[in-house]
């Protein structure tokens, strides 16, 4: 094992070198952050969420055992993370009513739109609409350059469960837009 | 495996690229036998290309102080939990801390009734040791003042013996690296600074000056102590230093192994 890789800095950090925890953060926060506001769309949580990870990190670091590799672990924890998160969520009716974050802060408050941010807000909206299941996987996937194998470790369950998930959820997206375009349509 | 989830398994490899070329060639007979769409696969697989572009901010800075903070309030807590360790065989936390009163008085009553004469001896001597890495900081920053690189030499040498160097010292030293006109004294001031790597001053000093640094020599030093730290936050610095175009061949070499190693 080299002695710069992620697995060989985590047996450190597991052994009491705390300061090696550092350059697992300045590897994997970028990445995290990514994941997490794909899935959120709100840069402050997704930021509280990545702070979580590697809190649990550190304070769950003698249960680490080398066994799979660091990023799928990282990102194992990520997703629990995010599912224990969404629950919370889930269980506060109010949510539904807050404003999306992102739509105050830049991009999404183009008052004429050019056909390329349609497409994108429409996309958005499509992805918003998938189960999170459906949407880490795709993220997982698509985003973060994780083999199916891979996407199976960390969701534990089956290579070929992954591979269904990822044709049935191209499709669903797909007849959403479609959907989405149309009703956008008629509105003009 | 039934047809439609062996369809269903080839479109997704296909749609990723990671299908095999026994795949493909089974994926394209089921194309030329029209049980598989093409056209709504292509559709798939652009939406699933579409989806990487979609735009996504970067962190705060703020994130990364938070993560810093939360580091140094763990390692000040495994210290004290480690200095703690002696009682970790008792099983209760409220007997482990009767135990820890226990001892302290008992320290406490051999300390004061029998090593007396030798707790004195030993503040003497941490007393004399203060003095003495006080003297040479002051011997130091004379030095460095001096015009002669020999002078300057013997200065950097001194400060790489002070073991608790504060500030100043740190400070003395990168400047000297930063500034100063002799190779072999700026080489000198980066061994000198690799003994205080803990310091979060320290290599950030030594990461801000590898864009500073004109000669190969000081360069190669850096890119390997910036190796020897694991100090990530410098592939930024270095990949400047390599963008510039008259750049020695060594150092080439040098500054795409650090970057691949620290990434």
């Amino acid at each position: 094992m080299e002695s710069n890789s992620d697995s060989a800095l985590m047996l450190k950090v597991k052994a009491g070198d705390l300061d090696k925890m550092g350059l697992l953060f300045e590897r994997y926060h970028r990445r995290l952050f990514r994941f997490f506001y794909r899935l959120t769309r709100r840069h402050d949580r997704s930021e509280d969420l990545v702070q979580e990870v590697f809190e649990r990190i550190i304070k769950y670091r003698h249960t680490y055992t080398n066994s799979g590799s660091f990023s799928t672990w990282i990102f194992q924890i990520a997703r629990n993370l995010h599912a224990d998160h969404h629950r919370e969520q889930s269980s506060m009716p109010v949510e539904d009513d807050l404003p999306k974050w992102e739509d105050m802060e830049g991009y999404n408050l183009n008052p004429d739109p050019g056909p390329h941010e349609e497409e994108l807000k429409l996309m958005y909206r499509a992805l918003d609409n998938l189960d999170s299941e459906k949407k880490e996987t795709l993220v997982l996937s698509r985003l973060e350059g994780f083999k199916y194998k891979e996407i199976a470790e960390i969701m534990n369950c089956s290579e070929s469960a992954v591979k269904v998930r990822i044709y049935r959820t191209l499709k669903e997206l797909k007849a959403s837009i479609d959907e989405l375009s149309k009703e956008h349509k008629n509105y003009e | 495996m039934n047809e439609e989830q062996q369809h269903t398994h080839l479109i997704s490899a296909w749609i990723d690229g990671s299908i095999t070329a026994e795949e493909r060639q089974l994926f394209q007979q089921l194309v030329e036998k029209g049980k598989v769409d093409l056209t709504e696969v292509e559709e798939m697989q652009l939406l699933y290309r579409d989806i990487g572009d979609l735009p996504v901010p970067e962190p705060s800075d703020e994130l990364r102080n938070r993560f810093y903070d939360s580091l140094e309030q763990a390692k000040k807590e495994e210290s004290s939990s480690a200095s703690g360790g002696i009682f970790y065989f008792l099983p209760h936390k409220n007997i482990r801390r009767w135990g820890a009163v226990a001892a302290v008085f008992i320290a406490g009553l051999l300390i004061g009734n029998l090593f007396t004469p030798i707790d004195n001896y030993r503040q003497d001597i941490q007393q004399l040791s203060t003095e003495v890495s006080q003297m040479r900081e002051v011997v130091m920053m004379n030095l460095l003042k001096d015009q002669s690189s020999v002078q300057r030499l013997k200065a950097v040498n001194i400060g790489s013996d002070i073991k608790s160097a504060d500030h100043r010292v740190i400070e003395a030293l990168l400047t000297t690296l930063n500034n100063d006109p002799n190779v072999n004294v700026r080489l000198a001031s980066i061994e000198a600074l690799i003994r205080h790597g803990n310091n979060p001053v320290v290599r950030r000093g030594l990461v801000e000056s590898i864009s500073r640094q004109q000669s190969p020599q000081v360069q190669v030093a850096l890119a390997d102590v910036m190796i020897q730290l694991e100090e990530s936050k410098s592939v930024e610095e270095l990949q400047r230093l390599l963008d510039q175009k008259e750049l020695d061949g060594a150092v080439r070499d040098k500054l795409e192994y650090a970057i691949a190693a620290l990434r």
